[in-house]
């Protein structure tokens, strides 16, 4: 009887003391989503994240959209190889990452605004929710000048370009009534402006610029803690490993982001007053008001003119990629000429000398001067005119592929995992009027120190797509 | 309450009463049948009174304390045949000699792992590798997996990166999981240690990755055992899909201390066999001095024994910024506490600092860069541009600044019971402590020198500091009741294990410092990041060996788990396993049928078992993504989390045959598997519209099915020589058989071409655009996304020779695959700078690299010899006194390769552990390896070796 006495207070002991050699309990040092969002300002740290997920967005968003048009030839490196040839498959990692990012922002809104703000309620109805409703909007607005056709929830049917515009008004129209602001007006112009709604457009854009004619915003990177700019990666600091080539005419604007003194990244411009100037200007355009679109590029031209400059070394990178005999050596010296095909004059300075450190705009830049302006002669050179200043001002800002009409297809990854996904939105769309083959757009010949570009795409997309309100 | 009560458990087992017996004596040496050499610790036991002893270095033993009567005495010695016979106990001390006889098949020798405890290899229906101290003793010992490269014959130890600190891709059965690495959990006298390869938050410099079996304590092993996988690692429940290695340090014998000194001194030597430019060997190539010292000792007496090792190892490296040194520690001490319980407390300590260069995805790379033509066609280089070149990459590399600090702790405390006539307890409680501390340092006068920065600047350096804890904690109890019945003969095993890994990284870097300054603070910016994984499993297991007429043997088991990185509404998880041996020449009619002399072993087995692998841990809870984002706190979705998260479950169906021919002289082994994992955990990524980064998920059903054969032929025996040969063939069939429905997703590699899961294909096959060529070399279309190849090979195996002849004894190792390909992404590169190698018709010259990318795969067949070494026993004539023996010998490692491709198919740069693709952290995942990309091929070292015996 002892013994089992015994046994039974060792074995009693022996479980109570377990508690003190417990080895299974574990704790996760990471916040659940719901302890997260139940933190003081919660909101506000929502929105910090919004802002860091537009960084990320862009990083994968930005090089190949340049890529995919005639700001951009990849020459040699490990960034998408594709585009450059009209190659535009649902099975592009590039596009699926945007397509990721593009949802990924939407969604992270959304939840903002359906569940954080529950959570933090002292942020609803102050700029916080409406900076929610913006990163919505402009999730919309890139789904919709990006690609064919994209979902607007999660597993949703893919909606047109013209259904996400509309999304990204409902959402910046609900952001400025929260908080009345600049950058909501001038997201309302250009997604108006996208779907050819000309009179809401110049509404919008009349009022950015009556409240600040050199508005700006910007994303920006966190060169300590990240995400750095991936795009800057790819046409700076890597320099001859990742060899981006812009087409010799855009020369002199490349690189547009480098390294900032200490560890700061370059931000990405993704609104400018510059842009209210060019839809104003579109829009007499469109009214045939010549001289009124005249004198608002003149107002836009002295806008650029006072944006900054800085002085980056790119000598290293150099400009490579003289393999073929049309082009033994592209162009990298201030004695080159270039004409935008073969029809234009030919125009120096568009080159910098790539022997030294070269001086390029970080806002904005571009070639055309008062008496191109004032010399314009109808409707139709003004036109060009108003997509190259748009090419130029726009420079890797990924403005290009919406002017060009190029669209990338849905990603097969979408298509497998929501059955709403059908054939048809599998499929790149690339307007008629792009040239056989596709990369044409980035061609050019040399003659001595003479450079010709295969074809001026502005003179194409002004005689073949036309004005935007028309 | 599942846990107290396996805690529990385990406790009680600590106190069992114990039961004290009485005295004899019976004492005798043991001999070598063939050598006539005295064998040291060879193991004595009396069976009834249940008491043992170990001979001495003289070979002699001594039992005492037996009671009179009539016992059956077995002598059991690793690789020997043992030997049972009767004794009469009758007087006070009696002598029984006995001489022994090198054993080929092995199955009378106790195999622990799986089994709970010691069960001979014979009742057992899985398979089983040994590896003894003797075949270790005849090669260097340096790092596990090289040990388990030259003695395994159905795994592959791949040699992923001749920089320091680096460790092989271990892969056995193909693969079981598209989430973890291949590695098998390993253990040191029943202690989980960490078997880590990558590190959440470490410097990757570029791709070679720092790995835990690296620096895993080799000293004084005993044993090792290896397991692939099934039925052989039920026990270990939810961590064992990949197989279990399990090493058993020495203990120490009976008898007079013994010390023995090794020292070994030689080179070592860059490989140029698949150099692209020769060049670069005569840049970046010096010969390094290597030298090695180790002492041992062991003795003791009856009651108490010990053991000691230690080692000191300095490698200057075969090139640049590439040297290590090593310092090692190992200590076993075993004590009887009465006659009924025994202590055995081992403790190991590992010490590795080494230097590394930067490596191939490293602008900073010298290697990759010289080779992969950032300067050009360096065979064309005159003289001069070659010697300028040579003095600017010594100029910046020799700057280079990257070190690695490791210190390892690892002690198990073990306590055996031997409660009364077949029924035995033991516990184990141990700790495996690793901490590793990495530094990088890129100074100005370095960037300066590279040209990155003008001359004078002060301000760009950068420091970066990784340090990583690793602190496992093993408990494990269980009993052991044995009997036999007329015919029948059982053995009962229960017991219960809890481990738990806790791993914390903390990293630093520091920007803008001046030269000079090590400490962070001098930085103009620092960042901080930290990182924290703890697990815990814990489960109990019962199995049970039962055989009947001794040749028929039926196995059962049960493991029952529990683990932390379970979702919520995941209970327990039971594994179970059944097995069937019968060995046909016990048979009493075999030896009429087949004359015993001819076919000598003949037996049959199969089973079917269950093992797992946990989820990540973590992976469970639905979190968020939490970052400081320009001066303030950035909130976002983080890991989706799924509370239904479970295990990966891999059912091994195992069947074979084991024959041996002419008194076991020729012995070969044959077995079929098929492994089927189920809810394998797949980290597939949603609907991208969802906006939710990939979760784990338990999605897929992974295959893995083929036949290995083994052979170990002792082609030539006399007294004077012995001539054996192994030779091993494996062919492995592997595929993801369902994908559950998601889409394929990357595990590795790169954009261009990465390493994919998806149905009807390997785990981490290549996948990318194919290009078809018309007849002019043009480009005539692509075939997107195409399966390119696989890392998995078809075939595999190995073919070692072991010869000795009088007092030379000569060992020669190698190993071969078929069937496999890998990713000349060096080559790429070299079609970026214009030197491509003549693959690229000309035609297409100018076409994208993502629509070529087939191109750069090739087939990876490839036989290696890993090591060639000739030892020496110098006559006994030659010294005296106290020195018992001399040996010198002579080493190279990785003489010769031969490959179908131009690259190196063993290193890779990326994918050992998943460094790229959804894989959020390049720690411990899934990784296939096969894409060569600027990096150095394992060194050849030239060793000769001195070792001598007191």
């Amino acid at each position: 009887m002892k013994k089992y006495l015994m046994i039974s207070v060792v074995v009693a002991l022996t479980i109570a003391g377990c508690d003190l050699i417990d080895g299974t309990q574990v704790r996760n040092p990471d916040l659940t989503l719901d302890d997260a969002i139940n933190q003081p300002n919660a909101a506000s740290a929502w929105v910090n994240g919004l802002n860091r997920r537009i960084a990320i967005l862009y990083n994968d968003f930005l090089t190949t959209a340049e890529l995919s048009t005639d700001n951009y030839e990849n020459k040699a490196t490990f960034f998408n190889q594709n585009v450059d040839g009209g190659t535009f498959r649902d099975i592009d990692n590039d596009f699926d990452d945007t397509q990721y990012q593009v949802g990924r922002l939407r969604e992270e809104a959304q939840f903002g605004l359906a569940e954080v703000l529950e959570a933090d309620p002292d942020a609803a109805g102050t700029a916080l929710e409406a900076e929610m409703y913006f990163y919505k909007g402009w999730a919309h607005l890139i789904a919709g000048e990006a690609f064919v056709a994209l979902p607007a929830e999660g597993g949703g049917v893919p909606q047109s370009p013209e259904d996400h515009f509309q999304d990204a008004i409902d959402a910046f129209t609900a952001a400025n009534q929260i908080d009345a602001n600049i950058s909501y007006d001038l997201g309302l112009a250009r997604a108006h402006y996208n779907l050819g709604n000309q009179t809401e457009a110049v509404t919008f854009a009349r009022a950015v610029l009556d409240a600040d004619d050199e508005y700006l915003r910007v994303v920006e990177y966190d060169g300590v803690n990240g995400p750095a700019n991936t795009f800057q990666l790819a046409v700076y600091e890597r320099q001859g490993f990742n060899d981006l080539q812009p087409l010799p005419r855009l020369d002199f604007l490349d690189p547009k982001y480098g390294d900032l003194p200490g560890t700061d990244q370059s931000p990405i411009v993704i609104q400018s007053a510059e842009e209210a100037y060019l839809i104003i200007a579109e829009a007499h355009l469109a009214d045939d008001g010549l001289p009124d679109a005249q004198q608002t590029l003149l107002d836009l031209k002295a806008l650029v003119d006072t944006r900054p400059t800085r002085d980056f070394d790119e000598t290293e990178e150099g400009r490579k990629g003289g393999t073929t005999e049309a082009v033994p050596q592209r162009p990298d010296s201030s004695a080159f000429r270039v004409r935008a095909d073969a029809n234009a004059p030919f125009i120096e300075g568009l080159v910098l000398d790539r022997t030294a450190a070269t001086n390029v705009p970080t806002v904005s830049g571009t070639s055309v001067t008062d008496d191109d302006i004032n010399n314009l002669a109808n409707n139709t050179e003004a036109l060009r005119l108003l997509y190259l200043m748009r090419q130029e001002i726009f420079f890797g800002e990924g403005r290009r592929m919406f002017d060009l009409g190029v669209k990338w297809p849905v990603s097969e990854i979408e298509a497998l995992n929501n059955q709403n996904v059908e054939d048809a939105h599998r499929q790149a769309f690339i307007p008629d009027y792009m040239p056989e083959p596709y990369s044409t757009i980035n061609a050019f010949t040399e003659d001595g120190l003479d450079v010709t570009i295969s074809i001026d795409m502005n003179r194409v997309i002004a005689e073949e797509r036309g004005n935007r309100f028309n | 309450m599942f846990r107290k009560l396996l805690l529990s458990l385990i406790f009680c087992l600590a106190i069992v009463p114990v039961v004290f017996a009485q005295t004899g004596t019976l004492t005798g040496v043991i001999n070598d049948s063939r050598t006539g050499e005295e064998l040291p610790g060879v193991n004595v036991f009396v069976q009834g009174p249940n008491l043992g002893a170990a001979t001495n270095v003289e070979g002699e033993y001594s039992i005492t304390n037996i009671p009179y009567g009539t016992y059956t005495v077995r002598v059991t010695y690793v690789g020997y045949s043992p030997i049972t016979q009767t004794v009469d106990i009758n007087a006070l001390s009696q002598t029984r000699n006995f001489t022994l006889t090198e054993d080929f098949v092995g199955l009378e020798e106790m195999i622990v792992t799986g089994q709970g405890s010691g069960v001979e290899r014979r009742r057992l229906s899985t398979n089983v590798t040994t590896i003894s101290a003797r075949q270790m003793d005849r090669l260097p010992q340096v790092q596990l997996d090289q040990i388990l490269q030259a003695n395994i014959s159905n795994a592959q130890i791949r040699m992923s990166s001749g920089q320091p600190g680096t460790a092989s891709l271990i892969r056995g059965r193909g693969i079981n999981s598209a989430l973890t690495a291949t590695t098998p959990v390993i253990y040191i006298d029943g202690v989980r240690v960490d078997n880590t390869t990558g590190q959440a938050l470490g410097f990757d410099t570029g791709g070679a990755q720092s790995s835990s079996i690296a620096d895993i304590p080799v000293e004084n092993i005993e044993r090792i055992e290896v397991v692939s996988g099934g039925a052989a690692t039920t026990q270990f429940g939810s961590d064992a899909a990949n197989g279990v290695i399990q090493i058993f340090t020495k203990q120490g014998v009976e008898g007079t201390s013994q010390f023995s000194f090794e020292s070994s001194v030689g080179a070592t030597v860059g490989t140029r066999d698949f150099l692209r430019f020769q060049e670069t060997g005569d840049i970046l190539f010096e010969p390094g001095l290597v030298q090695e010292y180790r002492l041992g000792g062991s003795g003791g007496t009856r009651d108490f024994s010990y053991s000691f090792s230690g080692s000191m190892r300095g490698d200057d490296g075969f090139r640049l910024r590439n040297n290590q040194a090593r310092h090692n520690l190992r200590g076993t001490v075993s004590a009887a506490v009465n006659p009924a319980v025994r202590y055995t407390g081992s403790v190991g300590f590992a010490s590795s600092e080494f230097r590394r260069d930067e490596n191939a995805n490293s602008l900073l790379s010298a290697y990759a860069g010289l080779e992969v033509g950032d300067f050009g066609d360096l065979s064309e280089l005159s003289t001069e541009d070659f010697q300028d070149l040579k003095e600017f990459t010594h100029g910046y590399t020799n700057l280079i600044d990257i070190t690695e600090d490791v210190k390892r702790f690892q002690t198990s405390h073990q306590l055996d019971f031997n409660i009364s006539t077949g029924l035995t307890a033991n516990t184990v409680v141990g700790i495996d402590s690793r901490s590793s501390k990495q530094l990088v340092v890129e100074t100005n006068e370095m960037l300066i020198a590279r040209g990155w920065v003008p001359e004078g600047t002060v301000d760009q350096g950068f420091l970066g500091r990784s340090h990583r804890d690793f602190l496992g904690l093993t408990l494990e109890g269980g009993m052991r009741y044995e009997r036999n019945v007329g015919n029948f003969s059982s053995i009962t095993n229960v017991g219960g294990q809890i481990f738990r890994n806790d791993d914390q990284q903390v990293r630093l870097e520091g920007s803008g410092l001046p030269d000079g300054s090590l400490n962070i603070n001098t930085s103009e910016d620092i960042t901080a990041s930290d990182f924290r994984r703890t697990v815990v499993n814990y489960g109990i297991y019962a199995l049970e060996n039962f055989g009947y007429m001794d040749r028929y043997f039926f196995e059962l088991g049960l493991r029952v788990d529990q683990n932390t990185a379970f979702g919520d509404e995941v209970g327990p998880q039971v594994y179970p396993k059944a097995g069937f041996v019968y060995n046909i020449n016990d048979e009493p009619f075999f030896d009429g049928l087949i004359p015993g002399n001819v076919v000598s072993t003949l037996r049959v087995r199969s089973n079917i078992g269950w093992a797992g692998n946990f989820p990540t841990p973590f992976s469970n809870e639905i979190l968020a993504l939490t970052n400081p984002f320009l001066g303030g706190l950035a909130l976002e979705f983080g890991i989706p989390g799924d509370i239904n998260l479970k295990p990966e479950r891999t059912r091994t169906i195992e069947a074979g045959a084991d024959i041996s021919f002419l008194a076991d002289m020729f012995n070969f082994e044959i077995t079929y598997f098929q492994a089927e994992t189920t809810d394998a955990l797949f980290r597939a990524p949603f609907a991208r519209s969802y906006g939710l980064g990939s979760a784990l998920q338990n999605l897929g059903t992974i295959e893995n099915k083929g036949f290995e054969f083994a052979s170990n032929m002792n082609v030539y025996r006399t007294r004077d020589a012995n001539v054996n040969v192994r030779a091993s063939f494996n062919t492995l069939s592997h595929k993801v058989i369902d994908n559950g429905d998601s889409a394929p997703f990357s595990v590795g590699g790169f954009g261009f071409l990465g390493s994919y899961v998806d149905e009807g294909y390997e785990v981490g096959y290549f996948r990318g655009n194919k290009p078809i060529f018309a007849d002019d070399g043009s480009l005539d279309d692509v075939e997107p996304n195409a399966y390119l190849g696989s890392p998995v090979p078809d075939y595999f195996g190995s073919i070692s020779l072991n010869a000795d002849y009088r007092n030379f004894s000569l060992t020669v190792t190698s190993d071969y695959q078929m069937g496999a390909q890998g990713v000349n992404a060096d080559e790429v590169l070299r079609y970026f700078a214009g030197l491509q190698d003549g693959r690229i018709p000309e035609a297409s010259s100018g076409e994208s690299f993502f629509d070529l990318a087939g191109i750069w795969v090739e087939d990876t067949d490839y036989l290696k010899v890993r090591l060639v070494s000739l030892n020496y026993r110098v006559p006994s004539a030659y010294y005296a006194g106290i020195v018992r023996r001399i040996s010198v010998g002579f080493t190279v490692t990785n003489p010769f390769n031969f490959s179908t491709s131009v690259f190196d198919p063993e290193v890779t740069a990326i994918s050992i552990a998943g460094l790229s693709g959804e894989n959020p952290s390049p720690q411990g995942g899934v990784g296939v390896g096969g894409f060569a990309f600027g990096t150095e091929s394992a060194p050849r070292h030239f060793l000769g070796r001195i070792r001598i015996d007191f």
